[in-house]
């Protein structure tokens, strides 16, 4: 027997409006935790893909869209630029290092990009087994993409033209080679199939001299069904001119390449400058008030629940007067009392805390298994010390102030009157 | 604390050595209208002492300022050589807690706890321990045994005042006192509960004061004092 059986016994006696005070709270604690984790995902995620890449430069059209699919690899690609206007950016002095990106197919949903070895250290994929692609149609995959396509060193496949993994056509002429598997880094790279960027070309040739459209086109209307003729030595003759590529990652030498390389980019040439950090800042700033309003809705269940357990406390303080003031005359000090009821309210914002953060928790797994088998996307991490404790103190808060005033009214119980009632 | 009992003790072991309770020149007011005198009288260790009195002449209060439940205006109570008035509030809870064992007319106990609990939160509110068996023994010994595990609302209403006469003296407080214990109760229960009050408190050599109205407990006690137009 002790002060914390006592007060469990009380709050057990009364099931229904315990369980009534617990779910709510719970409720409150689960959503706010739930979108932590999400936002915490999505900013980890985000940050850690842009690996330092200062601009992405593509076709015209929608920035947010074009460091979608340059960076994250999640929308279609903006269209195609000249090789020799991105060859042009790499001579400007302002920048230090540039990656070209080259898209247009995949494998199974996964992503086959065109580009060079940069891209890997970039990334900093580490070799788990087999080389990084040395010809035309070697490429090296990441470690979801070994895992879940089970492709193994010296597999052949062909690519599907366009992003989704069923609809495209299939390029069966040209066959992948697998030489390398990276080791698992948690960002993009372990949903990518990394290739030189001629491989693309040489497939998607064939398009070039019909219609000239975009390589990486999304377009699924596309006729690839004419590359039976295609010889890879002859798009090698290809005049540099008459190459595209995707996107171009851009580093600059010093900051000072923020003030003018963008404005001058999208002044002066057909193609667009787009800078990762201000489009993920904006679209955080888009969600951001959604986030906002949804957790707003929490905390107001939260305070409600806050309320809803001062509410049965006080009652409960009425009905067991006769139990306190026989506690104090059973020797039971002012303070005991205090803290029994005062332990009531905290045993039910700290069992609805962990309900609630276990909730969430297991919403989360259940969210990224989805994500998982969809987007490819995976989330881990599911604890953030920081945003977690905050959570737990202010669960505290709101069950010590909510039994404060029932507990002051239990301390301060006449005894003899209320026995001599 | 220890510092006033023993102060106390001292004093009251030099003028007179075993009394438990004395009751001297004792008024309360609880406003002008509404004020009451005791009687005063002393009861010794083992002794056991029967105050008569009509509804309304202050048995409740007289009960209440022993258990230092209320603070007389005048006068002086001495529990143990302790003087009540003397202590501080958390002092009197102790020697409440400790010293003085309460019967209530009406049972009340703790719903949400079982009776083993309802007596061990007793003795966990004085910071004392106590084992399953001596509570099992206990309950044996007032013969409510077999409902360790019941809740107090599951109990009959003799075996409710058996349990509030355990619980009175799961302490062995050196003073027992007894709001009304037999007034509700036929003639024969009425002798079985005042025969196992007067053992029980004979037992542990406890003070046995009864507070009652009930005529019917007369022949069990020789000292015996009667709160009679205590109103002034």
């Amino acid at each position: 027997m002790n002060i914390f059986t006592i007060s469990y016994k009380n709050l057990r006696a009364k099931p229904l409006s315990t369980v009534l005070n617990l779910v709510l709270f719970a409720t409150g604690i689960f959503i706010i935790s739930f979108l932590l984790l999400i936002k915490n995902q999505f900013e980890n995620h985000f940050e850690k893909n842009i690996a330092g890449v200062n601009l992405v430069v593509g076709a015209k059209g929608s920035p947010l869209q074009l460091i979608l699919s340059s960076i994250y690899h999640v929308d279609y690609p903006t269209g195609n630029i000249k090789l020799a206007d991105a060859e042009k950016l790499k001579q400007n002095p302002l920048v230090k290092q540039t990656i070209p990106l080259a898209l247009g197919d995949n494998y199974q949903g996964f992503r086959i990009v065109g580009t060079n070895h940069d891209y890997a250290k970039l990334h900093k994929g580490e070799l788990y087994k087999g080389c990084l692609w040395k010809i035309d149609f070697d490429v090296t995959i990441g470690a979801k993409v070994a895992k879940d396509a089970q492709l193994k060193i010296g597999d052949h496949f062909a690519g599907v033209h366009g992003f989704m993994a069923e609809g495209g056509d299939k390029h069966n002429e040209f066959q992948y080679h697998v030489t390398g598997i990276f080791n698992e880094t948690g960002t993009v790279l372990d949903q990518l199939i990394l290739t030189n960027v001629s491989s693309v070309w040489q497939i998607h040739s064939h398009h070039h001299h019909h219609d000239g459209d975009a390589d990486a086109d999304a377009d699924e209307d596309d006729e690839h069904g004419h590359h039976e003729e295609s010889i890879a030595g002859e798009h090698h003759e290809e005049a540099d001119t008459a190459r595209e590529i995707t996107s171009l990652l851009v580093f600059y030498r010093n900051p000072m390449g923020a003030i003018s390389l963008p404005r001058n980019i999208n002044k002066q040439t057909n193609m667009q400058a787009a800078s990762p950090v201000v489009e993920m800042n904006r679209l955080y700033s888009l969600m951001g008030i959604g986030i906002q309003s949804i957790n707003l809705i929490a905390f107001v269940i939260i305070l409600i629940s806050g309320f809803s357990i001062f509410i049965s406390l006080f009652n409960s303080m009425k009905e067991r007067k006769y139990e306190l003031a026989l506690m104090r005359v059973m020797g039971g000090g002012k303070t005991k009392l205090f803290t029994i009821v005062i332990l009531e309210g905290l045993l039910i914002a700290v069992t609805g805390f962990i309900v609630g953060f276990v909730l969430s928790r297991v919403g989360m797994l259940a969210i990224s298994s989805y994500a998982e088998s969809n987007f490819h996307y995976s989330m881990g991490n599911l604890f953030n010390a920081k945003d977690d404790l905050v959570l737990l103190l202010v669960s505290i808060v709101v069950g010590f102030t909510a039994s404060l005033l029932p507990a002051i009214k239990a301390m301060r119980t006449d005894i003899s009157k209320t026995l001599a009632e | 604390m220890l510092q006033i009992k023993d102060k106390k003790c001292s004093i009251a072991r030099f003028l007179i050595t075993k009394d438990m309770l004395t009751v001297k020149n004792v008024e309360f007011a609880y406003n002008q209208a509404n004020s009451f005198r005791f009687p005063d009288f002393t009861c010794q260790k083992g002794e056991h002492w029967l105050i008569m009195g009509a509804s309304g002449c202050g048995k409740t209060t007289l009960l209440h300022l022993l258990a230092g439940l209320l603070r007389p205006s005048k006068g002086t109570i001495l529990v143990d050589g302790i003087e009540l008035n003397s202590l501080t509030n958390s002092q009197t809870d102790a020697i409440r807690g400790k010293q003085i064992g309460i019967v209530f007319q009406k049972h009340y106990f703790i719903q949400s706890l079982t009776v083993a609990e309802n007596l061990s939160i007793t003795r966990y509110l004085n910071g004392l321990k106590i084992t399953k068996q001596e509570i099992q023994d206990l309950l044996d010994r007032f013969n409510i045994g077999g409902k360790m595990h019941s809740r107090p609302n599951e109990l009959s209403q003799g075996e409710l005042q058996r349990l509030s006469i355990a619980r009175a003296m799961i302490n062995n407080p050196s003073v027992i006192i007894a709001d009304e214990p037999t007034s509700s109760l036929d003639d024969k229960h009425c002798v079985e509960a005042i025969t196992l009050l007067r053992q029980q408190a004979e037992k542990t050599e406890s003070a046995l004061v009864i507070v009652t109205h009930d005529q019917r407990l007369h022949p069990f006690f020789t000292n015996s004092t009667q709160l009679n137009n205590a109103k002034q």
